[in-house]
């Protein structure tokens, strides 16, 4: 057996109660190393086409990776995937913590969660020993009632995974939360686990895992965390965390703020990590094996009622901030820990309610449609429509189905300042004028997310306005970034502390004993990124171009101020750059992987689907 | 007078001239701001700015022989 890795696949049937444990297929290493290759590869062979994303017959996965816990910084991630209720495509997400190592050490490489409970449980598993408990009694509870129970019945030592209200109302932008605060946040793989009934999973893992060469990874670790903590960008960075970036988001006009209707917020130094630092956060805390915790726990005020939380993120800052119109560190980190009670994702959540406010400010939408008045900067009723989102209540129900449903149903143009792609809700950088920020949207294989590919600072160093380039660094970029959620860990130290990516290939050959060159890895990482566009090609009727498409105020309405005020790109120059970055991918001119480009990937098994429909 | 110029993260990448420190000398003082635009980069690209290890703004006036880090915008968060 390849070492590195924990050794098995855990099938978990809801319906039936019963588990399985069988070997990860050595080949899937070697073509797919783990994480986020591991859950694309078993989810073409699991989850059929159409499958009803809250259906029995969809599954919810979730794979560490070989570095996962391994001696190197900010190796603490875990992936997770299934068919997204909130876009009917592929869709993923992962989070920190500790539950990646804790699984690892169960003897788990990937977890598959199939069926429906008839009753709520928690999943219990000690090292691949498979238990439920009842969760009937606290099945509405709010996470991290949820986790501080759970905590407290089976020991601290336990590591768990929980959904909140949100999940279990059916709102289709529901997380997994761990670790009082870490989320698997995006495309709603939190509201997949209600429907199979599950209200937490809680593991323990003793084992050992073995390595090729435990000598060299931890000479190659100790190397590493040296390097990380002396880095100029460390001790910089590391005191204030992701809201580091505020600033420097608003001064290039990418900051979104008011659904989007520009990127650039008066009174952004009230959002930036030194205030954060001095008005919220109480204490770091970090995943495992990470050199620089960038997680920072804290309070949250709102109208004198405290909320502890952890972050806000900067995400969480730009979307419950900026984009509400709200310039308060203290209310933003408040809302900030609501949704995480809830278990709703923030940024979702703060475009769906922005939208509402939008919606309410050009009078589509009254008061008393919405419940009450919902004006940009009112934190008291983004607060309160959190709630309603949650749990299923009034215009909160159709907010929780999503920015596009919403907007679908209300109709009157309001489609035009729905900011999603394919379904998801956008993240937090504003990109109608930054071509590779755009298309890094685009062609997020989840939708409208920032992590596959960051290219807005790209943008500003070579111009915003000229294309060339833009399409390579996008693509470049969605195999670098996607890769260390195929290796189990966090680019942070890469991005944010300055390493060298190359410096992770060091590492594969001491854990697992492969060899990979650095173009090997990327190779890998494009067989996984054709892979999950040919499974929501799979899944979505029509799936295409067309679904490449920015939200209308992009390509139509400029922004009233700042640096790039009346600046946008038109729907011929959208093509144009589509138009690139599929001659480049090696794609249709509809934007689908050719038989061919499959082949030469290795994904043979993939290519009648690409030429039946 | 000297200044030592160094970059890090994506900006490396993005300026291959200076993925090494770079030393660049004036004959008067120069704000950060205008060395930034000295090695040809616009001021306002890096996030941060640190001289000589502490953060500092883009109208601070190094002295000779302090070294510059340029850091990148964080990607994501």
């Amino acid at each position: 057996m390849i070492p590195g890795y924990g050794g098995n696949i855990l099938r978990i049937d809801l319906t039936s109660k019963k588990a399985s444990a069988s070997p990860v297929p050595e080949q899937w290493k070697r073509e797919y190393l783990g994480g986020r290759g591991f859950i694309a590869r078993a989810f073409w062979d699991e989850i059929q086409p159409g499958t009803d994303p809250l259906g029995p017959e969809n599954k919810l996965l979730m794979a560490p990776g070989p570095y996962t816990g391994q001696f190197l910084s900010s190796s603490g991630k875990l992936h997770m995937g299934a068919l997204s209720p909130a876009t009917g495509g592929y869709g993923d997400s992962n989070m920190g913590g500790h539950m990646s190592l804790e699984l690892k050490q169960a003897g788990i490489d990937l977890l598959i969660l199939e069926g429906a409970s008839e009753t709520p449980v928690t999943v219990v598993i000690e090292n691949g020993k498979v238990t439920y408990r009842d969760a009937s009694s606290y099945w509405n509870d709010s996470t991290f009632d949820t986790e501080s129970r759970l905590k407290q019945e089976l020991g601290e030592e336990w590591q768990i995974m929980v959904i909140g209200p949100a999940a279990v109302n059916g709102v289709v932008f529901a997380c997994i939360q761990h670790d009082f605060g870490r989320q698997a946040g995006r495309t709603g793989v939190g509201t997949v686990m209600a429907s199979k009934k599950v209200k937490a999973v809680a593991v323990k893992g003793t084992h050992d895992v073995k390595l090729h060469d435990v000598r060299r990874t931890l000479a190659e670790g100790e190397k590493m965390m040296d390097k990380v903590m002396k880095q100029p960008g460390f001790t910089a960075w590391q005191p204030y965390g992701t809201p580091e970036v505020v600033p420097w988001a608003s001064s290039q006009g990418v900051m979104p703020t008011r659904n989007f209707q520009t990127g650039v917020i008066e009174g952004f130094q009230n959002l930036d990590g030194p205030t954060m630092k001095a008005k919220v956060t109480e204490i770091d805390k970090g995943c495992t094996s990470c050199a620089i915790p960038c997680g920072k726990w804290g309070k949250g005020v709102l109208n004198g009622r405290e909320k502890p939380q952890e972050g806000p993120e900067y995400e969480s800052i730009a979307l419950l901030g900026s984009n509400l119109g709200i310039t308060d560190i203290q209310q933003v980190a408040y809302l900030n820990g609501v949704c995480d009670e809830l278990g709703l994702d923030s940024i979702s959540a703060g475009n769906v309610v922005a939208w509402s406010m939008e919606c309410y400010e050009k009078g589509f939408l009254s008061a008393e449609d919405l419940g009450r008045p919902m004006e940009f900067g009112n934190a008291e009723a983004a607060s309160a429509m959190f709630h309603d989102i949650a749990y299923g209540r009034g215009f909160g129900k159709i907010l929780g189905q999503g920015v596009r449903s919403a907007a679908t149903q209300v109709g009157l143009g309001t489609e035009r300042f729905a900011m999603h792609v394919k379904g998801l809700e956008i993240s937090g950088y504003e990109a109608r004028y930054a071509p590779a920020m755009m298309l890094s949207y685009l062609t997020c294989d989840i939708g409208g997310n920032h992590s596959r590919s960051w290219a807005v600072t790209f943008d500003v160093a070579t111009g915003r306005e000229n294309f060339d380039g833009k399409a390579e660094r996008v693509i470049w970029l969605q195999h670098v970034r996607p890769l260390f959620d195929a290796l189990g860990c966090c680019r942070f130290p890469w991005v944010e502390a300055g390493l060298d990516p190359e410096s992770y290939v060091g590492f594969i050959e001491p854990i697992t004993g492969m060899s990979f060159t650095w173009d090997e890895l990327l190779q890998v990482s494009e067989r996984i990124w054709n892979l999950t566009r040919m499974i929501s090609y799979r899944h979505i009727p029509g799936f295409g171009r067309a679904f490449d498409n920015p939200p209308p105020r992009w390509i139509e309405e400029g922004h009233e101020t700042g640096p790039t005020a009346g600046k946008h790109f038109t729907r011929e120059q959208v093509d144009d750059l589509l138009n690139r970055y599929y001659k480049l991918r090696g794609w249709t001119e509809d934007g689908i992987p050719t038989t061919e480009k499959l082949e030469e990937l290795g994904l043979g098994f993939c290519a009648p689907a690409a030429s039946c429909k | 007078m000297q200044v030592t110029v160094r970059l890090e993260g994506h900006l490396r990448e993005f300026f291959p001239k200076l993925h090494e420190p770079q030393t660049v000398a004036f004959t008067e003082p120069r704000t950060v701001a205008e060395i930034i635009e000295a090695v040809g980069m616009a001021a306002s690209l890096p996030s941060s700015v640190l001289c000589n290890k502490q953060r500092v703004e883009r109208d601070h006036m190094p002295a000779d022989g302090d070294e510059l880090v340029l850091l990148s915008p964080l990607a994501g968060g």
